[in-house]
Order: C-alpha cells, then structure tokens, then sequence
C-alpha cells in the first residue's frame, strides 16, 4: 500500500492530483490511501479522507510500504522512523501551498538520508515513487535470496534523539530544575 | 481549564505518594514541555527519553497525540498562528494559565505560537526557557525563532550553519 499525507495543516493538491493520475495511468488506484486535507478538489481515483487522527495516521504508516507526502518534518520523520521509504514533494510559497519556502531547504537536509527522496516539482513524483518501488523490490528480492547487501535496505530513523544534543540539555536541565 | 491531579498535586508542593512505581524523577521543579501538532511535535516527541528523567507535562494542540506520550501529563491548547488573533489570544490564556498553575522550573519546545509564548510567559514567571528551532528551518531561522531568542536561556539550531555568535547554539539535532 502505498500512503499519501499533506499533513494536518494545508491541502495540497498539487501532490495528491499528481499520485492519482499516476496511480491511475499505472493501475495501481487501488493500493494508496491518501490524507488530503480539507480540499475543494479531491483525487479521482484513489481511497481519500481529509483528516486523520495520530493514531490512524500511525497505523496507515506502519501498514504502507511507501509514504507519499508534503516536505515536512513530521512526515518524514515518522516514515523513516517506521521504516518506510518516503517521496516528498515541497510546498511552494509562489503557489500559495504555505507561508514561506522552508520545505525547498527541507528537501535539500534530508537528501542524504537513507530511503528519502523529494522534489519541488509535482512531474518528478512518478519517478520518485517508481524508483522507491524499484528499490523495494530489489530489497525483498534480496531478503527472500538470502543476501543482505543491498543499501537500501538500512532505511530508518532511531524512534528517539541520540547525540550531543541530550547531554546539553540534560545539563542545563538539572542545574534549571534542581 | 484544569490541571490533572498529578501536575496539580506536585505543583501545589503536596506530598508524593510512597516510593513506588515509576523511578525518581530528576530535578525538584516541573518541566513544561510544549510544541504544536505535526513536525514541531514529532521532533519534540524525539526528546522523549531524556525529558521522562524528569516531572514533565507535556503539552500539544491535538488530543490524539496523547499516544505518544505513555502516561506522562498531558495538556491541550488552541493552536494559533499569527493570522487568526482570536485564536492567538485564547491560545495565550490557556498557555498562561498552564504556568501559573504549574509553576514550571522550565520550559522546553519546538515551537510554534504555543511553544512561543510559553516561553515568553514562562521567563516572566521565572522559569529557565529552552528554544530548539525546529528541523524544518532549514536555510534560515523560522520567525518565532528570532523572536524566541529575546527569551530564551538556551537557544539551539539543529543546524550547524544556522549557529552564530550572539544567535542559536548548535549541539547536534534530534535526528
């Protein structure tokens, strides 16, 4: 299954319209469940609702394959942290889709990240989702071969914070809290 | 709105219940760890582990995400952004009333107009504030950061770039 998010703020039919008609072209309508927000143009083709609650939303992760979302940290996050290959694509503020272009540098952060891809324009997604289905592929293929090599494979994001980060705060929590 | 028992309890200085169940919590004073729906959360959520060492309240703008957060406290405000002022000043009354019932020794979040003005709120109350510029600030700091720097006794950025002199610290991300 494949899982597409806007996120719980915005519509953003530019990405949901590009996943539908891909997965209409390639008849694959039946396999993705997209959260599209509250949006006066709902996909054609493939299961939609507009909200989800965090629960739901959990749930549709761990049982997607692929996410499919909007350029945000939280999506991002809880597909890698689920495992999960995510395609996102940025929202753009020349196109009223949000308040300022934070999720271009978004894209460029992640970039090296295991198992992320994204793009700010909505005719590279088909690509994108096509690739990571290939990876896949390739990496069940490999897994039911007995071989473990493939790169891919290492997509995931720990479920917490490691790093500096902890000791820095922890320091200044305790003198702050003591 | 009303504190739970358990925040409003320990707020209050009243007596804890015998030494049972889950192990001593660091640090004597609240935690008032807050952050919107969405990324700000998730990313806060991240900090999970460190944060349950010690008597933290969590607070957020969705109810649902009470799942992430166990059996910790938990507190729901309005979100608000700077486009909706009603919704700005119900926002900030709840938030204020969260602190002044709690009395936080410190305020943690990620953003972004709740976690702000906890954190103006809270240094007025005199807690310790802690601003983490959220990830998605990528290529610049978001405005309720430049504004939270004023306020905060600590001011990190997940971005080593994005660190500077007399601006936020880097001390590594939540990633």
């Amino acid at each position: 299954m494949i899982f597409v998010t806007v996120g719980s703020q915005l519509p953003f039919d530019r990405l949901v319209h590009a996943v539908d008609a891909w997965a209409h072209a390639t008849g694959r309508a039946s396999d993705v469940l997209a959260q599209v927000s509250s949006s006066d143009a709902p996909p054609q083709h493939i299961e939609w609702q507009e909200e989800m609650q965090p629960s739901e939303f959990n749930a549709a992760v761990e049982k997607a394959d692929l996410i499919v979302g909007h350029a945000g940290t939280g999506t991002i996050m809880a597909a890698l942290c689920a495992g999960k290959p995510v395609v996102v694509l940025a929202r753009r503020v020349g196109l009223q889709e949000t308040r300022n272009d934070h999720q271009v540098a978004t894209i460029e952060r992640f970039r090296d990240l295991q198992g992320f891809s994204g793009t700010t324009e909505a005719e590279g997604i088909p690509a994108l989702i096509e690739e990571a289905l290939g990876n896949l592929a390739e990496v069940q293929a490999g897994t039911a071969a007995g071989g473990g090599s493939n790169p891919r494979a290492g997509v995931g994001l720990s479920p917490y914070a490691t790093g500096p980060i902890l000791e820095r705060l922890r320091g200044f929590m305790d003198g702050a809290l003591s | 709105m009303i504190a739970d028992a358990r925040a409003a309890g320990s707020a209050a200085g009243s007596a804890t219940g015998p030494a049972e169940g889950p192990p001593v919590p660091r640090g004597r004073k609240r935690l008032l760890a807050i952050a919107s729906a969405g990324g700000h959360w998730a990313e806060l959520v991240r900090l999970r582990p460190l944060l349950d060492e010690y008597k933290v309240t969590y607070v957020t703008t969705n109810r649902g995400y009470r799942v992430d957060v166990g059996d910790q406290p938990f507190r729901v405000v309005t979100e608000a952004s700077r486009w909706d002022r009603l919704r700005l000043v119900r926002s900030a009354l709840q938030v204020l009333w969260l602190l002044i019932r709690l009395r936080p020794g410190v305020v943690i979040t990620t953003g972004a107009a709740p976690g702000w003005f906890a954190l103006f709120l809270g240094k007025k109350l005199g807690a310790k504030t802690i601003w983490i510029d959220s990830l998605a600030n990528g290529e610049e700091l978001s405005m309720s950061g430049q504004r939270a720097a004023k306020h905060a006794d600590l001011w990190l950025t997940q971005w080593p770039e994005l660190a500077r002199e007399g601006g936020p610290e880097y001390a590594g991300s939540v990633l």
